[in-house]
């Protein structure tokens, strides 16, 4: 019967293709030596440094040590605060005319207290010539 | 079924370092006759389709470590195979400086000397006809015509919808049915 090329579902499908006896076998034996070689992935020893093992102990220390520093700063800051808050309250006193008060505080005797001031008085004197002295000197 | 339960156990083989070359060899032996036939369909000579299926396993070889599991290892090799079968083609036709309108000449001068080509007159202009088709209209073509490949498992693999599947083989048969009629 003559093929009718016209026809694809008449012409023969079987496989028109040859391969050379033993090409399969021969092949998958072939291409395992063809293949590169896969190089393992190497785990490299960690090293075990002086810093690796005294990196725990430093890192303790380095607590500690702020922990000792924040301690005192607290306690500095915490002293701080109560010396400001007496320093305000004497001032409070002065300001609000408390003068009654503030004496009662103070340890020395209304005799000393004069006798400071009279010093302080003729000290002030004394400056006070002293200036007229070179300053009328100079102005000739 | 069996593939699939092979497909399980060459993977495991596969994963491991220790038996990666022992699973490639079995994988090897399971596919590289089919995708020989797949590949020699594409290129015709024996000689371009050896040198074509060391291409594919070499290229599985190197790029096993990365293969997921995602999709199955037949899916997985054809894709690979097919690349390599389409860029070969585009080589040959540029360094032959020859069109699709000359692919069904250089076609039939490569298969009349061909030892390993036993066709008949029919069979070789088809053949005739098939090279005249695009790359991959050839390839659908031929996976649905002599393969008998389903739509679905033809989709998984090349990566198109059925639908753009079904025209493409439908036109496909209109060109080489005008091919051979046009001859004859």
């Amino acid at each position: 019967m003559k093929t009718n090329f016209n026809d694809l579902d008449n012409i023969d499908k079987s496989n028109p293709f040859r391969v050379p006896d033993n090409y399969f076998a021969q092949f998958n034996e072939d291409i395992m030596y063809k293949l590169p070689v896969k190089n393992k992935p190497v785990i490299q020893a960690k090293k075990i440094t002086l810093w690796s093992k005294a990196r725990p102990w430093v890192y303790a220390a380095a607590l500690f040590a702020l922990m000792f520093v924040g301690i005192q700063f607290y306690k500095y800051s915490v002293n701080t605060r109560i010396n400001n808050k007496h320093a305000t309250s004497s001032q409070s006193l002065m300001s609000n005319g408390n003068i009654d008060k503030y004496w009662s505080t103070v340890k020395i005797s209304e005799d000393e207290f004069y006798q400071y001031l009279e010093n302080q008085l003729t000290e002030d004197n004394y400056y006070d010539f002293m200036y007229n002295q070179i300053y009328s000197d100079t102005s000739m | 079924m069996e593939n699939n339960i092979n497909d399980e156990e060459l993977l495991e083989l596969l994963q491991d370092p220790e038996t990666q070359r022992q699973g490639f060899a079995k994988l090897v032996s399971v596919y590289s006759e089919r995708l020989y036939w797949q590949i020699r369909k594409m290129v015709l000579l024996h000689e371009d389709s050896n040198d074509i299926l060391q291409d594919v396993f070499i290229k599985a070889w190197n790029h096993i470590d990365t293969f997921r599991g995602e999709s199955k290892l037949s899916t997985w090799l054809y894709r690979i195979a097919i690349n390599e079968c389409i860029t070969f083609l585009k080589k040959e036709r540029a360094k032959n400086n020859i069109s699709l309108d000359d692919e069904d000449v250089f076609v039939a001068n490569k298969l009349e000397g061909d030892t390993y080509f036993d066709g008949d007159e029919a069979q070789l202009l088809l053949q005739k006809a098939i090279a005249t088709l695009p790359e991959k209209q050839r390839l659908v073509f031929q996976m649905k015509y002599f393969d008998e490949i389903k739509y679905e498992d033809m989709s998984e693999i090349l990566g198109t919808s059925v639908g753009a599947l079904k025209a493409s083989y439908h036109h496909a048969v209109k060109k080489i049915e005008n091919y051979l009629t046009k001859s004859h």
